[in-house]
Parts: C-alpha cells; structure tokens; sequence
C-alpha cells in the first residue's frame, strides 16, 4: 500500500513549485503516472499533478528546439520539429518504446527521471548538446543531459526540483544521428540500444563521434574509448568496425534473465556498428542538404 | 510509510467508506463524480463505478485491456491514478454502442470475427477509435502501431485489422462490401 | 430432399456459412459479462499465498495475526480443509491423471504451490494478510532437472501416502515417476538395419503458459438453500462440479457451476485450479467470495506446456519409403501430474501415424519436478513432438537428397489408410482403431506450397548479414477422445419460432456456441440467430465433457444434429395435423414447415398450436453423443524466415497454414481458429519460455519479459481451408481448434536451415541460441 493522501492539482507552474518545495505535504510531481503507479511502495504523501501546466509543447525557437518535459512521448514521436535534432534521432528513440498505450500515456521528463536500464531516450540524450532546465521555488538552473544523467536523476535533482524542458541546438551540416535498439520482439526492453551523433568535416572525415549504449549497464553509458576510436580519421567501414569493437571491449554489460553476458557484449559490438554507420549516413545527408542553421 | 500497523489494517478494511478525495470527469458524455483515494488506480474506480468492459488483464501496462480513451487518447488504465482522470473527458467503449446500435468499428468487428473471446476487444476498438479519429485512412503500418499494446491471444491479428479497415471506409462515408457471403439470406431476413 | 435427410452434399442454408457470432454484438459493446464483473454485493476478495520454496515441509502455519485483522474474514490453512487427493485435470471420470494434489498441503511441492488462503474485504486487505500469516518451513533438496528426477537418491517429491492412481496405469512416485506408456509395432531394428539413411537427434521443448487475456477467476457463494454456487472461467464445468463437490466432500447435487463468458482458455481453464478453494472461503464466511489471479500468478501457479525431452531416431530407404521410427519422451510433469499420462501419449499416438512407418517404438515417461505444473495446452502432446517428428523428417529427405514435400508425399496416412497406433495409444486405456475416412493432406501440400512459393524460394538463402529461409511441417491431430468423451445438447421451441439450445460445451471464445446453432439452425430450418445459446450451467444445460480435445464441433455438434432431428420430427407430426399431411414429406425452412404442395405453417403457428391450442406439449428434445472414431484434421504449415547472420534474430516474414478440417461450418470462425494457434506457435517458437533462477523460482511471470506477439510482430498470415467431408462428422465437420498450434516449431527451425545452415533443435529459437549455433557451426 502506498502513502499517498492526497493528489493536488496546481493551476501555475508556482504554484508546483510551492507544493513541491513544502516539506510537510512531502510532495513529489505526477506526470504520466505510469512508473509511480508501479512501485511497490511511493514514499510520499503528495502527488502535484504538473501535467496541465502548459509543459507538453515542443517548440521550434529557431537554433533550439524546446521541449517541454511534459510533452508525451507518442507526442515526440510524431513531431516535425524534432526532425531538426540530430537527424531526428528523439523521434526514432521515442518510437522505440513501449507500446503505443505507454507511448501515450509516458512523458518525456518522465522518462528521463525515471531512467532505468532498459531507458530508450536517454541513451539518445547521452550524445546530444544541450540543457535540461530544472526549476524550483525562487530559481531554475540548466544542466547538460551528461551532468543530468550521470548519477541517478533522482539523486542529482534537488528537492522540489522540476524538470520542465529539454533545449537541444538544431542540427548543423555535417551532424547525423541515429539511436538503434535491439529487442526480441517489436514491443520489448531493448537487450542492447545504442545512440551516436558524428560530426563529418567537409574532407568527410569524422571530426567527431559520439556514442551512448543503453541497457548494458544500471544506467545508460558514453563510450570513450569507442568515440576516440572513430574521431579524427575518415569515416570508413573499417575504423567503424574499430569504434564498435572498442566498444564492446569497453564495457563489462550485466548479465540478466533475458540475455548472458556474453551476447550483450557482442550485440554491442554489432549495434554500436550498425547505429555509427546509420549515425554517418545522416550526417553525409545532412551535409548534402544542410542542417538547419 | 511508518504508520502503525494497526492503523494500516484500519484504514484497508475502511477503503470503501471514507475516500480520501472526489475527482469530477466526463465518463462517456455523462459527468460524473467519483470518491476515490488519492492512490487509486483508474482501472479499479471505472469498474467499481460499473464500466465493466474496462478489463483487467495484468496490471501492469502490458496488455492493453483496460484501454480507455483519456481525452482522446487511448492509455493503459491499470497502470494511471483515477485522479488523473480529474477534469478529463474518459471513454470506455460502453460510451461508443450498443448491441442494437453499435459503432461501426463493433459492427466491423462482429462481421469480420475479429471478437473471439472478446476479453480484449474493448481497448482494441478504443484504441481503433481513437487511431481512426486521427487517421481516416491509417496505413497498415498505422493501424498496428495503433494496437501493439493490445494483446490478443485468441486470434492473430488478422481479423482485427481487416476490420479496422472495414470500419475506417465506412467511417467515410464510403459503403464497403458486406464480408459476409452475400448469399447468406437469412442476415438481411430478421426475426418472425 | 427433407430437411431431416440433409447429409453430405445436400443444399446448406447455414451451415457452412460465415454467419456472425452469436456472441459478437455483446461482445464488441463490452456488455458480455464475464466471472469478475458485475459483481454480488458484500463479495470478499481472496488471496492465496505461495510457496517460497521450490520443496519444502511446512513445520508451523500461524495464521491467527491474519485472522485478528479487522476485515479479514476468513484464512484458510492445510488444517482448515479436508484432505481429499485429487488431480486438477478436468478430464472424464475414472481420470487417467494421478491423485496427488490436494487442496492445501503441509507439503510444498513447487515455488507458487499453495500455501494458505484468505478472503477479506478489499483485495489490499487481503493481500496485507497473507504477510501476517507466519509460516515456518523446513527446506528439503528440490528436484530441478527432468534428467535427475528418476536417478538413484533423488528427492522424493510425492512422499505422501495418498497419492495413487484410479486406473491401472504404471504409477511410481517413489521414483518420481507420475506415469508412463510404450507402444510399438513391426521390427524397429531390422528396419533400421535395411534402411539407407537413418537419422537420430535429441530435442527439447520449453515451458510455456497459454497467456488467456482473463486469468483464472471463480467466483463462489450460498445460494438460498445453502447451494453452493461457482460462477468460474472454466473449460469444463461439469467435471469442474463433479471434481470441486469430491474436494469438499459434499454430494454433486450441492454444487451448481455457471460458465459465463471467458477470456480465453487454450487448455489452462480445463484445470479445476481456484473452484475448490474459493467455494470453500464461500462457505467459511458464508459471503460472495472472488479469487482472481494476477498476471504473475498465472504464470507461477497455474499451468503450462510440459517440457519435454525427446529422442527421436527415423529411417528410409533410398527410394524414399519411410521403414522405422522410435521415438523416446521425457515429460516433465513439473510438480503434479496433471495430464501428465495424456500428453505424453499424444505425443505419439497424434504424432506416429502420420506416416505409414514399417516398424515403431514408443516410449513416454512422465516424470515430477520441483518445478511449475505441466497442464492442457492446446495441440499437448503433439506441440512438443511435431517438432522432432518434422526436423528429422527434412533431414532424412536431405540425407536421400529428396525433395522435403515430396518425401513427405510419399509416406503420410490417405484416406483408407491406418496406423496401429490408432489401437495402441489410447488415454490410460488401448486407443480405438480407425480408418482414415477423409484426408486432404496431399492438397494441403501443395496449395501451400504454391502460396508460400516452395519452388521458386527455398535454397535460395541470398548473401549478406540477413538470409532467407523456408521450411514446413505436416501435420495430424484428432477429434474428440472416442469411446469415452460424451457431448449434450437439449432444445426447446418457444411461441415465435425460436428454440433455446442449452448445452455443456463450453464457448471460450472459440465460436462453438456460434457453430452449434447454426448446426441447429440448418436442421430447424431457421436462421442461426433464432437459435438462443445457453452455455453452460450445470443446473440447466444436459452433461457435457466441455471444450477440450478438439471436440466440440465434432462431438457436441453431432449430439446438437441429433437434438435437432427429434425437435424436427416433434415439429413435422404437428404440422402434418395441421396441414393433414405425412409427416415425412414436410420440409423445415425459412421458419416454415412446407408441405410438397407447396402449403406451409409457419414454424410460430406450429409453436403456438403445440404450447397452447390442442395436444398441448413443449417440442424439446435432448441427445447425446459419443464418438467411435477421431477423425484426424489433417495440416501443412509453410514459414518464410530472415535470419540476421550478425545477432541471431529470426524475424518471421510470412506464414501460410493449409487445413483439412473436415467442412467448416464456419469458414470465419476457422479461420480465426487457425490464424490465432498459428500465431501462438509461431510465438512460442520464437520467443516464448519460462526462464528460472537457480531454485527454481520463475523469473519473467510477466509480459514485459515472457514475450507474445503482438500485431507490429505479426509476419503475413495466410490461411487455406482445405475441406474434406468427414462421413463420421456433423455435415462433414472435423476438427480445427489445435492443430494450428503444431507446426511452426518444426517449420520455423526447418525454415532457419534453409537460411543458414543449422539445425535448431531446442525452442525458442531466440537470437541468443540462433547465433550460437551459427558460431558453432563457424
């Protein structure tokens, strides 16, 4: 049995924030609902509903694309701005989770919140520019997803801290993105997902890699070794192969239920490969049509 | 929670009395006022207040009985706060026909054989509707996309989607052909 | 022709046609009530808790902090109820299951083996109380493996004295040996020895659950006389009342079971699982009493596909004639033997015949385990077994460098044609010989063939990471168990013309209250929607063993033809005093008794006279039915497959199943059959399996990690009936609802062999196990 007493619905984004910052209604936000409604047992009293606050638009602001933390993540899926992110590399991670009833019923604060193992967006933020802006009572702060997401949001967020918009720049030429996640069927936790973004310089060389890989380990990891592997020579099959495979040698991925040890880390090395070739593929478009700045 | 067990037992074994709150919601065109607690499930509320197509089927937002419509949107009910649905407009597919006057998507379903056991029918025509609602004319690729949390068993898919398509033509305006054998006479005949 | 000599071949107004479901309307509007809705006023809800320990004594149950909660209105511990052993399989009487299981134990047997239950008010109330019920155990060694079971000094998991069997079948719990079976025929050895190519491989089938949307629900109270009421989401609810009413210890006449609608059952509701513990809560607390499992429970403590372990040895000469197979089972029965004996002869009795072998031997051994519960699954027995029967089949074809459908061609079961199997394989008994009155097989073959593209596509795998595959299976099953499954159907005629069909069979969503009447109809001579259904009620409707066996359209349907026959002879004598006709010479149709000259009286005139004007009588009739043969269905499954070369995934890309299942009555309704046993085989091919910890704790109960399909998964699905015209059936009718669910085991690894080369001989065929076969085949 939870302790939940008492659901409050706010009508300003102030008024949250005031809920959520006074310790004795021991508050915490309602979004979607769908991870809180699962656990065992939720240690708090309160429940502010922030989902009618005006936090689930995206907008385009021209060299930024703001999304809302709100926004649903079937929302996201279907949005024509989010194109101008990194080859649109939110719009495939978010179609890449759950179902459709979830991908309704999900935000994509939420989904950054509550990161788990098999997390599908934020593996894809791990590579990205840009902020994540957090508000509370009397101040807000903007942090980048790396800051963000490399402890437990839950353990970096302070208390009455709310997420409400994600800031990602519009994609320049020569950036490409892709996320890939490799499932046992088409609605499943991934047993491997990785994210890269490359930067192609105008010789076509890869000026820049990054990789994140999701579902390997408790939270969703940058592969050093990987990007260091592909940065700075030519983009070419070989030295992709190279970049995976420092990868998988890279990474020590837990061994669970559904999948040994063994073949997590060989599907990192066959889907880091297959997301940095997509990834470079993107980024040569890109070049050919231009990003959008 | 560090409340005395005691109290616990208490409060479980007077759930159904005193609710802790009253959400106000549209439940299919009819406002409604429901007591709940604050940490109640949608699911539990809609069937304890009788909208008994809303199922349950695992409770944990992976198979897509319990679909209802939530303004619009097709969402797992057992997996979202009833106080979520506060100042809603929520649909279950008793709001959408009945069996001398359905839907066209009920129709299309019960012509096509896309209801074998029925457990899971409600959500996957809420999550049709709303689909169709959208989409007139949803591709294929929609159509599934549209109902991959609904889990079926019975059938494989087959009929469902035949039926979809069915429906989203009649939806239209346009008059698709009967799938039944045209010969049939005795659908057209009626009673005595 | 008179309605009552319609027969093969004569003109069909209903049957035959793809009339909408009975049931379709209530249904779709979501007005269908099934056990959890609409629920009685003051109902408790229950709770069972479970076993920790995969064995285990219970030293000391505690229940009294659980008891002392307030709400909390009854629990319910081994020392609560009678000790009565019994088999959950909801099979005819004398069950050819052991007597093991009981209602509560102070022996635990398997992790979820009931451990005690309550009813509360809330389900959360209920819930707080099982954690105040303090249960010590003493842990015993548990038996894990179905390879260890039998071994010298392995854990006795049936200790206990009453655990017997009723029918002389070989019992030996002492050895954990829940039953076992050998048939043959012929020189097994010889025929090897002239064989030109001989193949042998082991194989294995993994745990799987039927996944029905509605878990298992009953719901129990006291009707006005003390009565005790169990409206449940059985397959069964005559066996269901007979086998709760021997657990309870009360006389069958105190127990009345209702059948409402049902979520789906595939053999897991032919289990008598919750109805005993539930009524007995009901009479504890003398309130309405709702025991529903959750999703986790289903998994855990209901039950599943058997596992199996299978040895199978075959052989040919080089002019492609099939001389001798063996064919050796180890079941695991898990922790109670539930169907442990029928499984596993179906496993040959519905697997050997269908090839015309010279010699075979058979050999199937059900053993315990500490592990979750072997039970009815749609296609038992035949799933598991197809699968080596038809691997082995294509490698034998490849060794005579024959083509794999002509192979299979040349040897299969025609019409005319028998096997001694038929009369050696029965259900703890000897089989009933048959000769095969109808079989289509061959024309399966090739119109599937020819859809999936067999001649143009297979060995053509292409190059690059993804390659292409296609394989297939054939396949038997049977209708009904004969000489011993009995069917029911009683109908009366009311005022307009309409009848009511009460019957025990069980509709779980199969079609079959839709496929009766329009048995009914076609022989009244009404549309199938003057026909009011009524399934089941043990208080109303005639005995029925219910829906299990692929019996229902071929056994209750003939019993509904036979009711239907006396209704319309009652109907004729009326009418012909009407009408000053012979009754013979009248016709029944549209609703109008017509007479050769061409008069009529309407079906209502006739009801209206009988009820109320002269003579007065109710036209009704009841019949039953039991069956001499089982008409095997006969199919050809054909599979499309990509395999990723890099990862091991197999993605399905099409799959056509081609069916003799006799006439269908109702093309939609068989197809639907098909197309979801398809789908559900291609699934447990693919993906499905209980996965288990170290002490045999499962650990994905939950489809977040035990994965179905679901429609972004579904390849294209192609179904060809191809009808045949079974004599023994009503109006030709075979049988359809199990046989989709055999073939993509055996297709799909044949498919995978196409594509890459390897032969796959253990399911799921996950990425993980695919790619270490491609590895191993470097």
């Amino acid at each position: 049995m939870s302790g939940i007493a008492r659901v409050l619905f706010p009508s300003t984004l102030d008024e949250a924030l005031g809920w959520l910052a006074d310790p004795a209604l021991k508050a915490t936000p309602l979004a979607g609902g769908i991870t809180l409604s699962r656990l065992a047992t939720v240690k708090v009293d309160t429940l502010v509903d922030v989902s009618r606050l005006g936090l689930d638009t995206i907008r385009d602001e021209g060299d930024v694309i703001a999304i809302g933390a709100g926004v649903r993540v079937q929302a996201l899926k279907e949005s024509h701005a989010a194109d101008w992110v990194a080859s649109g590399i939110l719009r495939q991670a978010a179609g890449r989770i759950g179902s459709r009833l979830i991908r309704n019923a999900a935000t994509v604060g939420g989904g950054l919140v509550h990161v788990g193992p098999w997390a599908d967006l934020p593996v894809a933020f791990l590579v990205l520019d840009g902020t994540a802006v957090l508000v509370r009572e009397g101040g807000s702060r903007e942090v980048t997803f790396g800051e963000f997401l490399e402890k437990h949001p839950s353990r970096f967020l302070a208390p009455g801290e709310l997420l409400t918009e994600l800031r990602l720049p519009a994609t320049a030429p020569g950036w490409g993105g892709a996320y890939y996640k490799f499932t046992r069927t088409e609605v499943d936790d991934a047993l491997v997902s990785a994210a890269a973004l490359v930067h192609l310089a105008e010789d076509g060389s890869c000026a820049e890699a990054r990789i994140a890989v999701g579902a390997v380990r408790p939270l969703p990891e940058r592969c050093a070794t990987a990007e260091a592997a592909l940065a700075g020579g030519p983009a070419s099959a070989e030295r992709v192969a190279a970049a995976a495979a420092a990868a998988a040698a890279g990474i020590k991925p837990t061994a669970d239920a559904r999948a040994s040890r063994e073949y997590r880390t060989h599907l990192v090395e066959v889907v880091v490969r297959r997301v940095l070739t997509e990834a470079i593929a993107s980024a040569r478009a890109e070049a050919g049509g231009g990003g959008k700045a | 929670m560090t409340t005395h067990a005691n109290e616990t037992a208490g409060q479980l074994a007077n759930g159904r009395k005193g609710r802790q709150m009253t959400i106000d919601c549209i439940v299919n065109g009819e406002p409604q006022s429901y007591a709940i607690d604050a940490d109640e499930l949608l699911l539990d509320v809609l069937r304890r207040e009788g909208w008994d197509s809303v199922k349950k089927g695992c409770g944990e937002g992976t198979c897509g009985a319990c679909t209802v419509l939530l303004d619009g949107l097709a969402i797992p009910s057992c997996i979202v706060y009833a106080a979520q649905a506060h100042g809603r407009r929520v649909a279950t597919v008793e709001g959408l026909g009945t069996p001398t006057d359905p839907h066209p998507l009920q129709e299309a379903f019960v012509k096509h054989g896309a209801a074998q056991c029925g457990f899971c029918i409600p959500g996957m025509i809420l999550s049709a509707k709303a689909l169709l609602d959208r989409h007139p004319s949803p591709s294929e690729g929609q159509v599934k996309e549209a109902l991959d949390g609904n889990l079926c068993r019975c059938t494989g898919y087959v009929k469902q989607l035949e039926a979809i398509f069915w429906a989203a033509a009649k939806m239209r305006g346009e008059n698709p052909p009967d799938p039944n054998h045209p010969e049939d006479r005795y659908q057209t005949k009626g009673g005595a | 022709m008179t309605a009552h000599d319609k027969t093969l071949g004569g003109p069909l107004n209903v049957v035959g046609r793809s009339v909408d479901k009975v049931d379709g309307l209530s249904l779709v509007t979501g007005r269908a009530k099934f056990v959890a809705d609409d629920l009685p006023r003051g109902t408790l809800y229950a709770r069972i808790l479970t076993s920790p320990y995969a064995h285990a004594n219970i030293t000391k149950i505690d229940a009294s902090a659980a008891r002392a909660l307030q709400g909390v209105h009854a629990v319910l511990t081994w020392e609560d109820v009678p000790r009565v052993a019994h088999t959950t399989a909801g099979q005819g009487y004398p069950e050819p299951s052991p007597y093991d299981t009981f209602m509560l134990d102070k022996k635990v047997r398997f992790v979820g083996d009931r451990v005690a239950a309550v009813a509360a008010e809330t389900p959360e109330l209920a819930a707080e109380a099982l954690k105040r019920i303090e249960v010590e155990y003493e842990v015993l060694e548990p038996v894990l493996d179905a390879r260890e079971a039998m071994k010298e000094g392995a854990p006795v998991i049936h200790d206990e004295e009453e655990a017997h069997v009723i029918i002389p079948i070989p019992f030996a719990p002492e050895k954990n040996m829940a039953c076992e079976a050998h048939a043959s025929y012929g020189d097994c050895d010889a025929q090897f020895a002239a064989s030109d190519a001989v193949v042998e491989a082991e194989f294995e089938t993994q745990y799987a659950q039927h996944c029905p949307i509605e878990p298992h629900v009953a719901m129990a109270w006291l009707d006005e006389h003390d009565r005790i009421v169990i409206k449940t989401s059985t397959q069964v609810p005559f066996h269901a009342r007979r086998i709760t009413a021997e657990r309870l210890q009360v006389p069958v006449r105190r127990v009345h079971v209702i059948k409402p609608r049902i979520g789906g059952g595939f053999g897991a509701k032919q289990e008598v699982l919750l109805e005993d513990i539930t009524a007995a809560l009901a009479m504890k607390t003398r309130r309405p009493v709702l025991l529903e499992y959750t999703r986790a429970e289903e998994f855990i403590s209901s039950r599943t596909r058997h596992p199996q372990i299978i040895k199978m040895k075959m052989g040919a000469t080089k002019d492609g004639k099939v001389t001798a197979a063996d064919l050796d089972v180890l079941m695991n029965t898990g922790a109670y033997g539930s169907h442990a004996l029928t499984v596993v002869c179906n496993s040959g009795s519905k697997v050997l015949p269908l090839y015309q072998w010279q010699a075979v031997k058979f050999r199937g051994t059900s053993v315990y385990t500490n592990l979750p519960v072997g039970g009815a699954y749609r296609g038992y027995g035949v799933t598991q077994a197809a699968f080596p029967n038809e691997v082995l089949m294509d490698e034998l074809a490849e060794k005579l460098g024959l083509d794999p459908l002509e192979f299979r061609l040349k040897n299969h079961i025609r019409e005319g044609g028998s096997s001694p199997i038929f009369a050696a394989l029965g259900e703890g008994k000897p089989g009933v010989a048959q000769t095969i009155s109808s079989c289509k097989l061959e024309e399966c073959i090739h119109r599937g063939a020819k859809a999936i593209g067999w001649s143009e596509k297979r060995g053509k795998p292409g190059t690059g990471t993804v390659r292409r595959g296609i394989g297939m299976a054939a396949l038997m099953q049977g209708s009904s168990i004969p000489e011993i499954d009995m069917g029911g159907a009683d109908i009366k005629m009311n005022e307009d013309g309409s009848f009511n069909l009460l019957v025990g069979a069980t509709d779980l969503g199969t079609g079959s209250d839709t496929v009766l009447a329009q048995v009914a109809a076609e022989v009244l001579g009404v549309p199938s929607s003057w026909i009011i259904v009524l399934s089941s009620d043990t208080d109303v409707t005639p005995f029925d063993v219910g829906a299990y066996a692929s019996s229902t359209t071929y056994l209750t349907g003939s019993a509904v033809k036979k009711a239907a026959e006396k209704v319309a002879e009652q109907i004729r004598t009326v009418a012909a005093a009407m009408m000053g006709a012979e009754p013979a010479t009248l016709d029944l149709v549209d609703g109008k008794v017509v007479a050769p000259d061409g008069k009529s009286v309407t079906h209502s005139q006739v009801a209206l006279r009988a009820l109320y004007e002269q003579d007065q009588s109710q036209i009704q009739a009841v019949a039953s039915h039991i069956t001499h043969k089982s008409p095997p269905p006969f199919s050809a499954h054909f599979v499309e497959v990509a395999v990723d070369t890099e990862t091991g995934f197999v993605k399905c890309l099409k799959y056509v199943a081609a069916v003799d299942c006799g006439r269908a009555l109702n093309p939609r309704l068989a197809e639907g059959q098909t197309e979801g046993a398809v789908l559900n085989g291609i699934s447990y091919a693919l993906t499905e399996e209980y996965l288990f910890d170290p002490n045999g704790r499962m650990t994905n109960p939950n489809w977040r990690s035990y994965k179905i399909f679901s429609t972004t998964d579904l390849p294209e699905l192609q179904t060809i009936l191809v009808e045949s015209e079974e004599p023994s059936g009503p109006f030709g009718a075979k049988s359809v609802s199990e046989i989709g669910i055999n073939g993509a085991l055996p297709a799909i690894s044949n498919a995978i062999y196409d594509a890459v080369g390897v032969r796959m001989r253990r399911g799921p065929f996950t990425p993980e196990r695919v790619l270490a076969a491609l590895r191993e085949k470097g």
